[in-house]
């Protein structure tokens, strides 16, 4: 296991704010995203936002039993924990309407038992393009307010080199100066976030298997699709 | 010469006398109109809004009714709980119905228009004083998350000199149910707040605490983006001015606050209000001075609250040791975000941009949500960029390249000229302007931060004063159109409808209660049209028959005697004194119909005088003409006529 991983765990034990706000910044929209899908519809925004709360407090009194070096995913004992924070809210949501005439609100089948232990495919896809999105975050935040801008424009944004030289009033190898510096931060801090937020081999192999560690062309094409693919399932959500 | 002096006279009695009816046209007569259309006015307002609370109260009452049954039904399958939100129901309509009928009986006077288009809920004619010593409550605003109420009220007796029209009373009150940690902390924000000028006054009793603050009419920009995006494409060239316009107000306005040594600290949409002359930040319930000892909090509202602010604050940092005006440059990079796309950043500075706002648009929301180092280093930095956006003339058209802040130094080089975070900044230097009172100003607002742009600042307020004055005048000008505006002019007609259906019901009910007096006529009979009833109703004088069918014949009348026709003659003509010298339209018409069903051309009514009851008058009714004659003088024109060979 990498060490990023093992002092990061170590740092939620120790109660750090810091590492629990990241950690809240990395999988909060997840776990919402998770929460609304098994509300079918029928859980309000307010109540989702207290129960992926509910689910970080209950996250907080059990990371001491999370062990890392069992090959357990973090995103899996998260869902687990989100699912009984889930189990809780609709348990006192039935005892309040029990005798008041109301049928409780219906969910989507599998919200509870259906998964059992088993990964669930597309969450697990999300939780790794929240990771990229936490990489592309960190990397905007410590490189170079120009260069990222250049990333974003050209490989996000999918401008031609000439167009942003001609937005941003530099020449074409300025653009291309600015492309290496964003994109050479932007692998740092992948290899950074995926060594921190990965618990087992196929977690650490995502990344690889996504076409994250070819060369220049490949890693914009991977990482550009990820990004457009989860904007889009956020604004799903 | 007395030629000469005779024109120059009437030169200038001319003169005079158009001068004389000119004063007397302006000064008298136009205020005289003046009030006439104006009571007329008030006249169609009033049946207008009488007509309007009729219609709502027979809607409720309407409504009311239908759901009776449902409650009866309810009631007999036991569904209690259906049956207690129905009477609930049928309570708020009654409820509704008699403040309806109350407005029909005591109409308000009216509510400002401006107050009308404020969210929240008015006083009407419930205007309470007494409350707040110096202030009328007139209103009240839809609470925000504070726990305080925000009463809207005018001054009157002992309100401060100077004071708005219009000011909104913050109130926090402990017996109902304020959290007491809000009230300390608007009160250390109060002191801030009066430095800015945001204050007008302030007070507290056993358990309350309030302050006045000018009221600033218009809606907020959640909702005015709301309603900006309903058709959810592309917002137009228009729309995209407005929002940058929007923007450098709230940026100048930030300015002000940056530079008096405060920061917002909660700036979001709701904050915001938009009217004609721009947008205006409001609520300082979290204002902070930028040096203040505290440790930082993490108040504020999601998605245009700065990441950073809160792991600053996670960290235990001191307001001092970080630049509070950076945090509210981020949320002014959210809030224009919020206008262009109509939707919160929900990742930062990451948020995708989905409406065609133009790169340099973009550019300024990165730049202003950018990492704490590398944001724009001050309001004035920021507003230079989106001054320069407001003034072009296709914002959408603008290059990242042609802003200030990017042609004129480059980012990077920009980028973090002031302390980071965590180093402990050195206090600032302050002067101290009254020793009495310990007022004091801030030399140094924020060590280390280059000196402010102060043309980009002088334009935004320059703006900021020639919009007041345009307002200013527009509202001069509204005043003096309003009675040409066609609400004016709709309730004028209304009025004159109302005024003109009076005049014709008193002109019928005249004309129904005023007998016209039937004219006594000194000539002869007029010459026979045909045949003639004789209707005799002389109590006295039967013998007068005779004589008037005798009189007839002699003017060439055929003077018959119908049963039928007399019967009906008796029943729809007034006949009850058997004296009628005062005949009505109606009894003439009605008379005129019974004739013409029987074929007679008139009808004589032989009756007593109302001076002698022994002489004989005879009422001729012919067509729609009623006459009176007297026999006598009628028996001389026959004798006279009899005497011409």
């Amino acid at each position: 296991m990498h060490q990023l991983t093992t002092s990061f765990v170590r740092r939620l034990r120790d109660r750090d704010e810091a590492a629990w706000f990241e950690l809240w910044q990395v999988f909060g929209p997840i776990l919402r995203g998770q929460l609304m899908k098994w509300g079918n519809g029928r859980l309000g925004m307010e109540t989702v936002r207290d129960l992926s709360q509910e689910t970080l407090a209950a996250l907080s009194k059990s990371i001491e039993r999370f062990d890392p070096t069992r090959g357990v995913r973090f995103s899996t004992w998260l869902l687990a924990i989100a699912r009984h924070a889930m189990s809780d809210e609709i348990d006192r949501r039935m005892a309040l309407k029990r005798g008041a005439g109301k049928r409780p609100i219906h969910l989507q089948e599998d919200w509870m038992g259906g998964l059992g232990n088993a990964v669930d495919a597309d969450y697990e896809q999300r939780i790794f393009e929240a990771k990229v999105a936490a990489a592309i975050r960190r990397a905007e935040s410590s490189s170079d307010f120009m260069s990222f801008e250049v990333y974003r424009m050209r490989v996000l944004d999918g401008r031609s080199g000439k167009d942003v030289a001609v937005q941003l009033g530099v020449s074409q190898p300025t653009i291309s100066r600015h492309l290496q510096q964003a994109r050479g931060e932007l692998r740092t801090r992948l290899t950074e976030i995926v060594a921190t937020w990965s618990f087992t081999p196929e977690e650490m192999a995502e990344a690889e298997l996504a076409g994250l560690s070819g060369d220049d062309t490949l890693f914009d094409e991977a990482l550009a699709e990820i990004w457009h693919r989860a904007a889009s399932m956020d604004s799903e959500c | 010469m007395s030629k000469l002096l005779i024109i120059l006279v009437v030169i200038i009695g001319t003169v005079i006398g158009a001068a004389a009816i000119g004063i007397l046209l302006r000064h008298l007569l136009m205020p005289i109109l003046r009030g006439i259309v104006n009571t007329i006015q008030f006249i169609g307002r009033l049946v207008i809004e009488l007509i309007c609370d009729a219609i709502a109260a027979i809607w409720h009452l309407f409504v009311a009714v239908l759901l009776l049954p449902a409650i009866i039904g309810c009631l007999l399958f036991g569904r209690w709980e259906s049956v207690g939100r129905m009477v609930r129901g049928l309570g708020g309509r009654f409820r509704r119905t008699g403040r309806r009928v109350a407005g029909l009986v005591t109409r308000p006077a009216g509510v400002p228009p401006e107050l009308r288009r404020t969210p929240g809920r008015t006083l009407g004619h419930r205007r309470r004083s007494g409350e707040f010593p110096g202030w009328r409550l007139i209103g009240e605003l839809q609470a925000g998350g504070s726990g305080a109420r925000l009463l809207i009220a005018e001054p009157a007796d002992g309100a401060p000199d100077g004071a708005p029209d219009r000011v909104v009373i913050k109130c926090f009150d402990l017996s109902g149910g304020s959290p007491l940690g809000q009230m300390i902390r608007e009160s250390r924000a109060l002191d801030g707040a009066k430095k800015l000028g945001l204050v007008i006054e302030h007070d507290h009793d056993e358990t309350r605490f309030w302050y006045v603050m000018p009221f600033i009419p218009g809606t907020h920009l959640a909702q005015t983006t709301t309603a900006m995006h309903t058709n959810g494409g592309q917002l137009s060239e228009a729309a995209i001015a407005r929002s940058v316009g929007w923007c450098r107000d709230l940026l100048a306005a930030l300015g002000e606050y940056h530079d008096a040594g405060f920061w917002h600290k909660d700036v979001k949409p709701e904050n915001i209000i938009i009217n004609d002359t721009g947008a205006h930040l409001v609520d300082f319930g979290l204002v902070t001075p930028l040096q203040s000892a505290m440790t930082l909090t993490t108040h504020g509202t999601e998605y245009f609250r700065d990441p950073e602010l809160v792991r600053q604050a996670l960290r235990g940092s001191k307001v001092s040791e970080v630049d509070g005006a950076r945090f509210d440059l981020y949320s002014a990079g959210a809030v224009l975000y919020y206008i262009v796309e109509g939707t919160f950043p929900a990742h930062g500075n990451l948020s995708r941009f989905d409406i065609e706002s133009g790169d340099a648009i973009r550019w300024v929301i990165r730049r202003a949500m950018a990492d704490y180092h590398k944001r724009y280093a001050t309001s004035a930095e920021m507003l230079a960029d989106v001054a320069f956006l407001a003034a072009s003339r296709n914002p959408r058209l603008v290059r990242p390249a042609d802003l200030p802040s990017v042609s004129s130094a480059p980012v990077q080089n920009a980028a973090s000229p002031k302390p980071s975070v965590g180093d402990v900044c050195r206090r600032p230097r302050i002067e101290v302007s009254d020793w009495w009172s310990g007022r004091y100003r801030v030399r140094d607002a924020v060590p280390g931060a280059p000196r402010l742009q102060p043309d980009a600042f002088e334009a935004a307020r320059r703006a900021r004063d020639s919009r007041r004055l345009i307002r200013d005048e527009r509202r001069q000008r509204r005043s003096a159109a309003r009675r040409s505006s066609f609400g004016g002019l709709a309730a004028f007609c209304v009025g004159l409808l109302v005024l003109g259906f009076i005049w014709v019901v008193v002109l019928e009910t005249e004309e129904v209660w005023f007998h016209e007096p039937v004219a006594m006529s000194t000539q002869p009979l007029p010459d026979g049209q045909g045949q003639v009833l004789i209707v005799n109703n002389h109590p006295r004088r039967l013998d007068a028959h005779a004589a008037v069918r005798t009189a007839l014949e002699e003017r060439g009348w055929q003077p018959m005697e119908d049963v039928d026709a007399e019967a009906r003659l008796r029943r729809d003509f007034p006949f009850d004194d058997g004296l009628q010298t005062e005949v009505d339209e109606a009894s003439k018409r009605a008379a005129h119909a019974v004739l013409s069903t029987h074929a007679f051309a008139a009808a004589a009514i032989v009756q007593a005088s109302s001076d002698d009851p022994n002489a004989v008058q005879v009422l001729l009714l012919t067509g729609d003409e009623a006459t009176l004659y007297d026999l006598e003088v009628l028996a001389k024109a026959a004798g006279s006529i009899q005497s011409t060979p």
